[in-house]
């Protein structure tokens, strides 16, 4: 791929891109870092990508890959313990923000890739590298953990 | 609100807080540019360069002021000439290099370098305490490496003079020198050229003739250059072997092949040696699938020792994805194989059997060279022309080699020029007698162009 199909193909997904690094670091300022890092790397790497297809998949697997790298990186500098399991009915004192964050880590990520970032059964599944099935199981308790009635195929 | 409310009122949040990338990819560009740079040999000026590019790489404030310096700003504005050249930078497919040297009053610095394995550009800056017009002339030397099957290793050394055709004042006072490796030296790598620089005192748009350009005295200034640059951003270049005859105008070529290098393409082609006439100009592109076209930017030089290989040079598709290439043929320029003779006496001033419309105007005698001027016939765009060739001969038979250069006529009447000076210059000649040879030429256009597969 062309550094210029690069550059107009990661505009057009900036939604998805800025979601998922929100959502996932809490932060609007610690997404834009991560989007930087993210566009750096994708295109150092774009040329290298065959099937351009999988373009959207590709680059948001970068930046999921930067911001899990933020995260262990903030775990590393100021280390917290691991916060206990909340039971159920938590989550539902908090503001559903707050609580996506609170969701064990495998729930979050579905969460946002399927109900913020857009992306379908089968995107999310490839880019978590999980089978299909175990997605829509992670989604349903993430989503009976959140109190909200979203259908399968609802996305943001 | 309820949950399904707060999760509508999130998403809307955040659609509404999402970014543009502008930012993003401009600062990605230059990282990758930093990364690349920090590999030069450091010296001088390259220290504090390569320092800054450390910061860069790890701190957000510095990154984000990276983006505000014009590291191949001032190359991209020069080069706009070039396509391929243009290519290249957009793609940071150039060297920074910030050497500079002083002579005396004169500052020379070499600020990039474009290299592939057929060419080198070197992008230079001289400056002068006062104001004054400046020519320049050098050499470039290197050594290379050679493996021949079977054999040990061989080291070679490659030279090439720079004359003034080399060179070139670009856009912002960058100058530009560029040199093609030829031989087994295009088969190496060489990433260390010594580029030796002189600098005259010298306005050329003073000359009359271009030949005055090698009277030019004693430089102003000398500058040795020892240019060392990455050889892993020497890019690999391609070659296709097309093998294609096809007939133009009742003449058959063949398309021998197509090299791709980041700074030019070359067609070569074969003329037939059963064609009636020679080939002087051929009038194509190269198109590929999605019909971006790539452009004639040199006229035929020959091939080496036969004269029946031609080379063209191309803007070159190495920075662009793409497929189907084909090689479009619009027109040609024939020259008929006998030529026409003219007899000069230029002692006694008068020539016979010139061809229609040329007349000998004088000749004159200046220490060892003749210069001759004569009138020759101009009309845009004619069909039929003849052309005085480069090749005369003397009483005796042997065959000498003609400068020559022309100055367009005065108009007429009607506005209309329809006559140049042309102007030969015979260095070294003895004789007072001369035996010029004009070629009869005639266009070509073809009503439907022809395609040529390469890829």
């Amino acid at each position: 791929m062309q550094e210029k199909e690069f550059a107009q193909r990661a505009q057009k997904i900036r939604g998805k891109l800025y979601k998922t690094a929100v959502l996932y670091l809490g932060s609007h300022s610690q997404a834009v870092d991560a989007l930087d890092e993210a566009i750096y790397k994708g295109l150092c790497a774009c040329r290298r990508l065959r099937e351009s297809q999988y373009f959207d998949t590709w680059l948001t697997r970068i930046l999921i890959n930067v911001c899990n790298d933020e995260l262990s990186r903030q775990k590393r500098i100021c280390p917290i313990d691991e916060m206990p399991e909340m039971a159920a009915e938590q989550f539902d004192a908090l503001p559903l923000k707050d609580a996506i964050e609170r969701l064990p880590k495998e729930l979050r990520e579905i969460v946002i890739l399927r109900y913020f970032s857009g992306f379908t059964l089968s995107e999310t599944a490839k880019l978590l590298g999980i089978p299909q099935g175990t997605v829509v199981t992670r989604q349903r308790r993430a989503l009976q953990l959140l109190r909200l009635s979203l259908d399968e195929e609802v996305t943001a | 609100m309820n949950r399904m409310e707060e999760y509508q009122r999130l998403a809307e949040e955040l659609e509404d807080a999402v970014p543009g990338l502008e930012q993003s990819l401009r600062k990605a560009k230059y990282r990758r540019l930093c990364r690349n740079i920090i590999w030069r040999p450091l010296t001088g000026l390259a220290a504090v360069f390569a320092l800054f590019v450390v910061l860069v790489n790890v701190s957000t404030p510095v990154a984000n002021a990276c983006s505000q310096i014009p590291i191949l700003r001032r190359l991209a504005e020069a080069v706009t000439f070039h396509q391929s050249l243009q290519d290249a930078v957009e793609h940071e497919y150039a060297q920074v290099m910030d050497l500079s040297q002083t002579d005396g009053d004169v500052t020379a610095t070499v600020e990039y370098l474009i290299a592939d394995k057929s060419k080198l550009y070197i992008f230079f800056r001289i400056q002068t305490d006062e104001e004054m017009p400046i020519m320049t002339d050098g050499t470039v030397s290197y050594q290379y490496s050679i493996l021949p099957r079977g054999a040990e290793k061989i080291q070679e050394e490659g030279c090439h003079g720079l004359g003034w055709h080399n060179f070139e004042v670009l856009e912002n006072g960058l100058r530009m020198a560029e040199l093609e490796f030829i031989g087994q030296a295009r088969h190496a790598i060489i990433n260390q050229v010594s580029f030796q620089l002189n600098v005259y005192a010298a306005d050329y748009t003073k000359m009359d003739h271009f030949w005055e350009m090698e009277n030019l005295g004693e430089p102003v200034a000398k500058f040795d250059f020892e240019l060392e640059y990455d050889p892993d951003l020497i890019a690999h270049s391609k070659t296709v072997f097309v093998d294609q005859s096809f007939e133009l105008d009742g003449e058959t070529f063949t398309v021998e092949k197509v090299e791709i290098h980041p700074t030019h393409m070359k067609v070569q082609l074969s003329e037939d040696p059963r064609n009636t006439r020679n080939l002087d100009g051929l009038g194509f592109y190269v198109e590929s699938e999605d019909g971006t076209r790539f452009a004639k930017s040199g006229d035929a030089s020959s091939g080496g020792p036969w004269e029946s290989i031609l080379q063209y040079e191309l803007a070159s598709p190495y920075f662009y994805d793409v497929e189907g290439m084909r090689l479009v043929v619009t027109s040609a320029v024939w020259i008929d194989k006998e030529k026409q003779s003219a007899q000069v006496d230029m002692i006694g001033e008068k020539a016979e059997s010139l061809p229609e419309g040329w007349e000998f105007l004088s000749a004159q005698k200046y220490s060892d060279e003749w210069l001759l001027i004569l009138r020759e016939p101009y009309e845009e765009n004619r069909k039929e022309m003849i052309a005085l060739d480069y090749k005369c001969y003397d009483p005796n038979g042997k065959e000498w080699h003609m400068q020559s250069d022309f100055q367009m006529g005065e108009p007429d009447a009607e506005g209309e020029i329809t006559y140049m000076l042309r102007t030969i210059r015979l260095k070294g000649y003895p004789f007072g007698e001369i035996t010029l040879n004009f070629k009869h030429m005639t266009r070509f256009a073809a009503d439907t162009p022809i395609v040529i597969p390469i890829q």
